[in-house]
């Protein structure tokens, strides 16, 4: 047993302040008696009875000397150091389960062959009777389910697992990046209790320098000219942009371990669709050859505009290499959103004015990065009630309001059928030289960006009351009641807005606009954020919808979501489709494409250099703590103790 | 508060009683205790040969006229006793335990009236020290009896007492003429045994009277004390004690006290003294007409 702590012993140092104690104990409590005569001859009786009393009576303080003995040794942390931990031989086998690893050559994977050699490294290892520690290193690097600590006992299952991971039904390798740093931190772990292991990384990526580990190198052996099995093309990233309001594709292509011309092959599909010719024409293919060498990024550009097929909008386009690389997961590029959405919007006014036709202008021109905006404003004529997405009724209600689509009730004149509101009339200002303030309500998506003190810029001169409103949330208020209610909820899509630009000044200030735009973005929120549609393996993709719910497809994953808006990780390189039912029932298709990160594209590329392993002993971890033992003596000191002073008492 | 057993009501229950002396007692002319000498009293006890000198008066004229010879009729001979009661005055007997006191005195008291009742003399040797003081003198009759207990109640109780010293330095202690009490709880380092051989020697009929209060026979307080003996002038006296007082001591003391009580009873026995031994707590009249009587001396 060694002591942490051996200053604590100090605590010892109570037993001769105990043994003063019971010197200097002054506590007799002092009793008249008529003789000691008897007393001074039972002495001789007790004495002549009981020989070991001597002992009985130091037994209470023997108890306390062994108590105060506990406590000190307890501060001073005793320990039996491990030596078997110290003693034991260890590998540490770290496999790299990164894209880059999917690389093949002579028909195996970098990955196959890791895992081979890691197999006959652990079958040396046991039969010296090494155990074996196995971290796989993805996107989270962990442990294999039976790879720590693994010894011959425990072979069987080990190599199982290994086995597994090659298996083509539940292959181990990622798609990703790898988590060599967790993998680092997990091999530390272990290091800090067998600070003997060797630690080995089987990988194919190259480093500046490797440390204290001990890299095995995967990849392809190059041969004696340099040469070697493994090249990679890829095309690392498309741009879609353009050129004369037509479309032009920037492409960076790439071509690793092998200096070679590469035709890059264009393909739009959908091109140029429209409400006549709804799918497009056939496929418009564009080949664009490139010279690529000494690994570094090609960028090349094709303007369908100068190439004579002019495309403006299409709904994906496949950019390919032909050609028979050593990763075939970055030979194709697809891109989408080449289509925007269309969102027909209806504005009817019994009273017709520029601010809400206005406004409907300004939303088309505003999101025309994003959606088709049609405006179809009824001025004498009946509304529709359905055919669109959105629907703006100012001054007036129709008996049944439309269930297709979003609508806007401004300045109701009455409250229509299944509504579930209660209009109390309304409240005009009492004097001429008053004005109505707008305050805001619970923070909301609609008021955002919107100040305070904006809001009270406003002046209202009337507005409607409303005294029921259940189901709704109050956005804006104006002289305490609410005069913009939302509601958000599966199919009931309804603002309410109790304020006319007629009696207020509401129009004329930034606040409306501002406040429009945050509607049209709740009401309408664009399914990817940013509208971006090309992620890499791993990213989190946070997804929104018009509709309820949102089904994500793809990487051998269905998905629905639910609860939006949501969030999804892109796993697998390829396409993911992205559905959802509108509330016209119609359905909305979009893809997004998930590309493997460019760095593991370039399999030749050299990393800095690995960090050293810090072997940190940690002795609290390695030693045998004895706190728990002491401390349960010391509790079964102070119960003996106890029993003692009340049997003597 | 005062603690006293002297009332009219206890000597009236006393008076029922008589001492028992032993028949082999010389004492004095008049009393009413038979011995075994011949007297003049009434009672016709035995016939001897006339010898010459004898009373000429007393020949058995009857017992001529048979025989022919001269007889002399004996009668039995009543004697008066001296009782002489030693009572232990040291401050263990009572100066912080009244109620030992006032027993102590009742059981002198009683004695003492029982031999006035019986017309025997009584004397009161208080042991003061290493000697006795015997303040109101030879006591005959019950009026001289009842002043002296009067006085007897307010008899201070302090200091030590060398009952040795004080028996037989005692001047007046009579020979083969009567009983002599000793009244003490002989918590003593005198030697006692020397005051009983002494009055064995002086043939005097001897009972120990050993009073003890109920906490000198079973002490109720344990824990850490400081024992001091009343007896002692201050704390540092080797006879003061400090003693951790656990049951087992407790169990030791019992055993002490047992073990001197047996002594004391052993050696009476063996000089032919009686010896009792009282707790405070049990009733003067269950004293007398118990342990009393169990050893002879009261009937």
């Amino acid at each position: 047993m060694s002591l942490l702590l051996p200053l604590g012993l100090l605590g010892l140092l109570g037993i001769g302040v105990l043994i003063l104690i019971y010197l200097l104990k002054p506590n007799y409590q002092q009793k008249m008696v008529s003789s000691t005569y008897v007393w001074i001859l039972s002495l001789k009786y007790k004495r002549k009875r009981i020989p070991i009393n001597i002992l009985r009576s130091l037994l209470i303080l023997l108890c306390q000397i062994l108590i105060i003995t506990a406590c000190a040794l307890i501060l001073a942390k005793p320990v039996i150091p491990s030596e078997v931990l110290n003693n034991a031989n260890e590998k540490i086998v770290i496999l790299d389960s990164s894209a880059s690893m999917l690389s093949s050559y002579n028909q195996k994977t970098r990955f196959e062959y890791a895992v081979e050699q890691i197999k006959t490294l652990a079958d040396d290892a046991f039969q010296n009777g090494y155990t074996v520690t196995v971290i796989l290193a993805d996107q989270e690097a962990d442990y294999l389910d039976h790879g720590q600590q693994a010894t011959a006992q425990t072979a069987s299952e080990l190599f199982g697992e290994l086995d597994r991971l090659v298996d083509p039904d539940h292959f181990g390798c990622s798609f990703g990046e790898a988590d060599l740093d967790g993998a680092m931190e997990l091999a530390e772990e272990t290091l800090s209790a067998n600070p003997n292991a060797e630690v080995y990384l089987y990988t194919g990526k190259q480093f500046a320098g490797t440390g204290n580990i001990n890299v095995v190198d995967v990849s392809s052996p190059p041969s004696a000219g340099g040469v070697r099995a493994e090249w990679n093309a890829a095309v690392l990233n498309v741009t879609p942009g353009m050129n004369e309001n037509y479309c032009k594709f920037t492409i960076d292509v790439a071509s690793y371990g092998n200096d070679t011309d590469l035709m890059v092959t264009c393909t739009v599909y959908g091109a140029n669709a429209d409400s006549i010719n709804p799918a497009g024409k056939d496929p418009q293919v564009f080949r664009i050859p490139v010279r690529c060498s000494g690994d570094e990024v090609q960028t090349v550009v094709c303007d369908t505009f100068n190439e004579g097929n002019a495309v403006w909008t299409y709904e994906s386009v496949c950019v390919s290499l032909d050609v028979g690389d050593s990763l075939q997961y970055d030979n194709t590029f697809w891109v989408y959103g080449g289509t925007k959405p269309t969102i027909r919007v209806q504005y009817y006014s019994t009273s017709s004015n520029i601010f809400y036709g206005g406004l409907a202008m300004t939303l088309r021109d505003q999101f025309r990065g994003l959606w088709n905006i049609h405006v179809d404003e009824v001025r004498k004529e009946e509304p529709a009630l359905s055919g669109y997405d959105f629907y703006i009724f100012e001054n007036t209600v129709p008996a049944t309001l439309p269930t297709d689509g979003v609508v806007l009730l401004a300045n109701p004149n009455k409250v229509p059928e299944g509504l579930n509101m209660t209009f109390d009339g309304t409240v005009t200002r009492p004097s001429d030289l008053e004005f109505f303030d707008l305050t805001p309500g619970l923070p909301h998506p609609i008021t955002q960006y919107i100040a305070d003190e904006w809001l009270k810029l406003v002046q209202v001169t009337s507005y409607t009351r409303v005294v029921e409103y259940e189901g709704y949330d109050p956005v804006i208020f104006c002289s305490g009641d609410p005069v913009l209610l939302v509601r958000n909820e599966g199919a009931e899509k309804i603002a309410v807005f109790t304020i006319t630009p007629r009696l207020s000044t509401a129009s004329v200030e930034i606040v409306f606009p501002i406040m429009m735009y945050n509607l049209f973005n709740f009401y309408f929120p664009t399914t990817l954020a940013n509208s971006q549609y090309v992620y890499d393996v791993d990213d989190v993709v946070q997804l929104n919808a018009r509709g309820a719910s949102l089904d994500v497809s793809g990487g051998g994953e269905e998905v629905s979501l639910e609860k939006l808006p949501g969030e999804f990780q892109l796993g697998v390189p390829g396409t993911y489709t992205l559905t959802q039912t509108l509330l016209s029932h119609e359905k909305v298709i979009e893809n997004i494409f998930v590309k493997i990160k460019s760095t593991e594209s370039d399999l030749f590329h050299e990393y800095d250099a690995l960090r050293n392993l810090q072997i940190v002993q940690s002795k609290s971890d390695i030693d045998y703590d004895l706190l728990v033992y002491f401390a349960a003596v010391l509790v079964g000191l102070l119960f003996v103790e106890w029993f003692l002073q009340a049997r003597e008492q | 508060m005062k603690i006293s057993y002297l009332s009219d009501e206890f000597f009236g229950r006393l008076e029922t009683m008589a001492l028992n002396l032993r028949a082999n007692l010389a004492g004095f002319f008049g009393g009413k205790h038979l011995v075994r000498t011949y007297g003049q009293t009434v009672e016709f006890a035995d016939y001897r040969e006339y010898m010459l000198g004898d009373d000429i008066r007393r020949i058995d004229w009857n017992l001529f006229s048979r025989f022919e010879k001269y007889f002399l009729k004996l009668f039995t001979d009543e004697r008066q006793m001296h009782t002489q009661i030693f009572l232990d005055c040291s401050a263990s007997m009572g100066r912080e335990n009244p109620k030992k006191q006032a027993y102590a005195v009742g059981v002198a008291a009683a004695l003492g009236f029982l031999s006035v009742h019986n017309m025997d003399k009584v004397s009161f040797n208080l042991m003061k020290e290493n000697g006795v003081e015997n303040p109101y003198g030879t006591i005959v009759g019950k009026t001289s009896f009842f002043r002296a207990i009067s006085e007897l109640e307010n008899v201070e109780f302090s200091g030590e007492t060398d009952i040795a010293a004080c028996v037989t330095g005692c001047p007046n202690t009579g020979t083969n003429d009567g009983l002599s009490v000793i009244v003490s709880d002989f918590f003593t380092d005198s030697d006692w045994k020397k005051a009983v051989d002494y009055l064995s020697y002086k043939k005097r009929q001897v009972l120990f009277v050993q009073v003890l209060s109920p906490e000198e026979i079973d002490p109720l307080y344990s824990g850490r004390i400081n024992l001091i003996d009343i007896e002692t002038s201050s704390l540092t006296d080797p006879r003061n004690m400090k003693l951790k007082i656990t049951r087992s001591m407790q169990i030791a003391y019992e055993e002490a006290l047992r073990d001197h009580q047996a002594a004391l009873k052993d050696f009476c026995t063996s000089r032919g003294a009686d010896f009792i031994t009282v707790d405070t707590d049990t009733p003067i009249e269950k004293l007398l007409f118990g342990e009393l009587l169990k050893v002879g001396i009261m009937a």
